[in-house]
């Protein structure tokens, strides 16, 4: 069930309703319900999947808690983040790894046939795993409480709005919420809702149009590469993606709202980063935060020396680029940010100087054009496309079709550019926040108009739906 | 990497919603956003084919030859036989219905449907509805590619709302591989005026502010995976044209499938030959490679000077086919079973008509000063 479609209008509709007309450990049970229902929507194998690996983090996490001998608990901590990584490996790296074992194999020799397995990618696996990994480090590191109720566990793991692309929820956020009665409040309502249309105009109007302009620059239907191609296409897709995201991100947020939940906030103004360390900090944070403490810092974070640091940096965004999908482009473009990341930290020795704001805007602009760079590869399906793209800045095309193109591209990510602005003005949460409800609501409306006229003809599905 | 986490109010150690101020407030803003949201989807459900109709010729064309597709019976009240010419733009470029009337307004009554971008579900569901709902032509030429014949692919929510048929729901959804969120998709825009119309509605807005738009779409439209793999074409060819001849024989219309001309090889030869084991008529009236590239617009689409020949031969195969026994023989008995003779009624004309032709006429390539050959070649393709 896809958040922009009007199935999930009437599904959200129905639960909203039916959820607040229940007592409290009934709407635990009845969201549960719900939830599964959202997600075997897709395939009902999946949601098996799912039950299964929510069934065994809720003894293994129990199990932790109730189990005084260390070693014991280490070890049920390895047996849980070995199940968890291997169904993982299983059904998103499998044929990666083996096809690049193969072709590692046959440069030096050795042809060999590897199984091959058909499996297609369960909808949400990455997230939640990563939300259970949490919550089993959580809870083996005493800071949140094994969860002994499985609908309130199975609950945090599947509460439908996160479920599928996040936010990636931290057991000391969302936990205690699910573990306490709700109360209706008319405010976070209201604001859920306009998160809600925001977030839909985010992804209709401007990530599905920029996603128009991506895709010809992508897949050649502008033609060979040439500077004005690439441009199309790393300026549209660098929209595509935030939109997309970040309205899926606010779409998720306003739903949980509704619901009497609040979710963390997943981007504040990425591209008005004016470093790549600030960059993590606005884009994707809840994954960011999450490589942060369960990778970053148990790696040695910045404590073990220099070198360690940069190794540290690198290895996170590696691993945290193939996070997002079987291909050797995820992993560049990790490395990419990886790498960005400890020459930065080289350069500024850890301390980003507050320029001046013509220096701040310069670098800006300077950190959307990495970012940008790196989403080439990020979009390309393999390396050779991604490099083949990159050669592109070295000629010149020019088609009848690219002044519209450009003009096209522009009136569908300044809109995006201005919310930004003025959300990174007023340090808010939410659009407008600290405004009348009368402009508000204008604001509401006119996203809805603009999603009615403006959005793209061709649906497409969330760009994270499939990591 | 982060230095902090970022949920800006953490929940954790308090009530999640302590903060009700402006409840009120709120409260009125929640009626005022949701009242005008409803305001405004009845407003475009009630005027968007109003808007439509206003802003879009096409539109209006599709509807008005919707409503006269719809009206049609075998024979009209002088007794001429009717034939519904129906397809997508290779129809609407490649034959020029003025000269077609012109040419047998004497024996037949010739009306044209067509919708751009539609595929053979489009057809199949849109003429199991259109035949659901009275239309009774005396026959129907259904004008498809191979490939299109081959798709999978239809119009969305335009054929959900325009061409499909409630009933034909659970159908049109297995067929089109649909998942089961694009599906409940369809099901809405069956019934939403809206729905079925936003993207024509999109296009126009499209059209309007944007310099080039019309240009800048050829590039980036998404026209789907063109199916090329001649198995994939024969076996969904093999699937297909039974399901046109059962549609043929359930509403008693003769169906024929007219493949337009085509620059590359399509397999239209042996999906002719399936048809014939089938029993639906296929008509090639310029075998693929046979009309040279300056006959076609964009590689695709026939331009003016291949329209003009193109037309004057499915003039002339239309001529050549027994209508008149053909409708006599829908009308009044309906075949129910008798594929067979509906074939050889279709066939026997056009095969007398194709040795007249190669007697009278030179033919097209005469005009391009390339006769020979090619041209002995055509007329043998026309069965």
């Amino acid at each position: 069930m896809l958040f922009d479609t009007p199935i999930y209008v009437v599904f959200l509709a129905l639960t909203v309703l039916c959820y607040w007309c229940l007592p409290f450990r009934s709407q635990n049970k009845f969201l549960l319900l719900a939830s599964y229902f959202f997600y075997g929507w897709w395939d009902w194998r999946f949601l098996c999947l799912m039950i299964a690996s929510t069934v065994i983090d809720y003894f293994i996490a129990i199990k932790i808690e109730d189990t005084k001998e260390p070693k014991i608990r280490r070890s049920l901590l390895v047996l849980s983040l070995f199940i968890n990584f291997s169904i993982l490996g299983l059904f998103k790296y499998f044929n990666f790894f083996a096809d690049s074992l193969a072709a590692a194999l046959s440069t030096v020799g050795l042809a060999v046939s590897l199984p091959v397995l058909r499996i297609i990618l369960p909808p949400g696996i990455s997230f939640y795993t990563f939300q259970e990994v949490a919550y089993i480090v959580d809870v083996y590191s005493g800071k949140v409480r094994a969860s002994r109720s499985f609908v309130d566990y199975g609950l945090f793991i599947s509460l439908f709005p996160h479920l599928i692309a996040g936010p990636i929820q931290r057991p000391s956020h969302l936990l205690p919420q699910v573990q306490r009665a709700r109360r209706w409040s008319s405010q976070k309502a209201f604001d859920g809702l306009l998160l809600i249309l925001e977030g839909v105009f985010r992804k209709c109007v401007i990530a599905d149009n920029c996603a128009l302009i991506a895709n010809a620059a992508f897949t050649g239907a502008f033609g060979r590469p040439s500077i004005p191609v690439v441009l199309l296409g790393m300026y549209a897709f660098a929209w595509q993606i935030y939109g997309d995201f970040s309205g899926y991100s606010s779409i998720a947020r306003g739903s949980a709202q509704l619901l009497g939940f609040h979710f963390m906030v997943n981007f504040r103004q990425p591209y008005l980063a004016e470093s790549i360390q600030d960059f993590w900090r606005r884009w994707h944070i809840s994954l960011s935060t999450w490589l942060r403490d369960y990778l970053y810092i148990p790696l040695g974070g910045n404590r073990k020396g220099e070198g360690a640091t940069y190794r540290n940096l690198l290895l996170t965004m590696l691993l945290g680029g193939l996070w997002h999908g079987a291909n050797w482009t995820f992993v560049i473009w990790g490395g990419i940010h990886g790498g960005s990341l400890a020459a930065e930290r080289k350069v500024t020795e850890g301390k980003i100087p507050k320029p001046g704001a013509f220096r701040k805007w310069i670098s800006r602009v300077f950190i959307f054009h990495l970012v940008g760079v790196s989403w080439i590869f990020f979009r390309a399906q393999s390396l050779r496309a991604a490099w083949q793209m990159l050669r592109g800045f070295t000629a010149w095309s020019w088609r009848p079709e690219f002044p519209t193109a450009f003009l096209f591209l522009a009136v569908f990510s300044i809109p995006l550019l201005l919310i930004d602005l003025h959300l990174e003005s007023s340090g808010g949460e939410y659009c407008f926040e600290s405004t009348p409800i009368r402009p508000r609501v204008a604001f509401g409306l006119a996203c809805a108009l603009a999603i009615a006229f403006l959005g793209a003809n061709q649906a497409n599905a969330f760009i994270y739906f499939q990591f | 990497m982060h230095s902090s986490t970022s949920s800006s109010r953490d929940v954790a150690g308090g009530a999640p919603f302590g903060f009700v101020l402006g409840g009120r407030s709120a409260r009125s803003g929640i009626i005022a956003l949701l009242t005008g949201l409803v305001l405004i989807f009845l407003t475009l459900e009630v005027t968007s084919p109003l808007v439509l109709a206003h802003f879009s010729h096409t539109e209006q064309r599709v509807d008005r030859e919707l409503q006269e597709a719809a009206s049609l019976r075998a024979v009209t009240a002088d007794g001429r036989p009717t034939i519904l010419l129906a397809g997508n733009s290779l129809l609407k470029e490649g034959v020029l219905i003025p000269s077609l009337h012109d040419d047998l307004a004497t024996q037949y009554e010739v009306r044209r449907l067509v919708i751009e971008q539609t595929h053979y579900l489009d057809w199949y569901f849109g003429l199991r509805r259109l035949l659901e709902e009275g239309s009774r032509p005396g026959i129907v030429v259904l004008t498809l590619a191979t490939a299109q014949l081959a798709s999978p692919l239809t119009l969305g929510q335009s054929f959900a709302h325009r061409q499909m048929s409630f009933r034909d729901f659970p159908r049109a959804v297995r067929e089109s591989r649909l998942d089961r969120t694009t599906a409940s998709t369809y099901l809405f825009a069956h019934w939403s005026r809206w729905l079925g119309n936003e993207g024509f509605i999109r296009q126009c807005v499209s059209i309007s502010v944007f310099p080039g738009f019309r240009q800048l779409a050829g590039r980036i439209a998404d026209h789907g995976a063109h199916i090329h793999d001649p198995s994939t074409l024969l076996n969904m060819a093999q699937q297909r044209l039974p399901e046109l001849r059962d549609l043929s024989q359930q509403f008693g219309v003769p169906v024929v499938l007219l493949i337009p001309p085509n620059l590359n090889q399509d397999s239209s030869r042996e999906i002719q030959e399936l048809g014939n084991q089938i029993g639906v008529p296929v008509w090639i009236l310029s075998p693929a490679g046979e009309f040279p590239r300056d006959y076609f617009s964009d590689g695709f689409h026939l331009n003016r000077r291949g329209a003009e020949i193109y037309t004057t031969r499915l003039s002339r195969q239309v001529r050549s086919m027994n209508m008149g026994q053909v409708a006599r023989h829908f009308v009044h008995e309906p075949p129910n079973g008798k594929p067979a003779d509906v074939q050889a009624t279709l066939q026997d004309g056009s095969q007398r008509e194709s040795a007249d032709a190669e007697r009278k006429q030179p033919h097209a390539h005469a005009a391009r000063g390339n006769p020979g050959p090619r041209s002995r070649t055509s007329i043998n393709t026309v069965r």
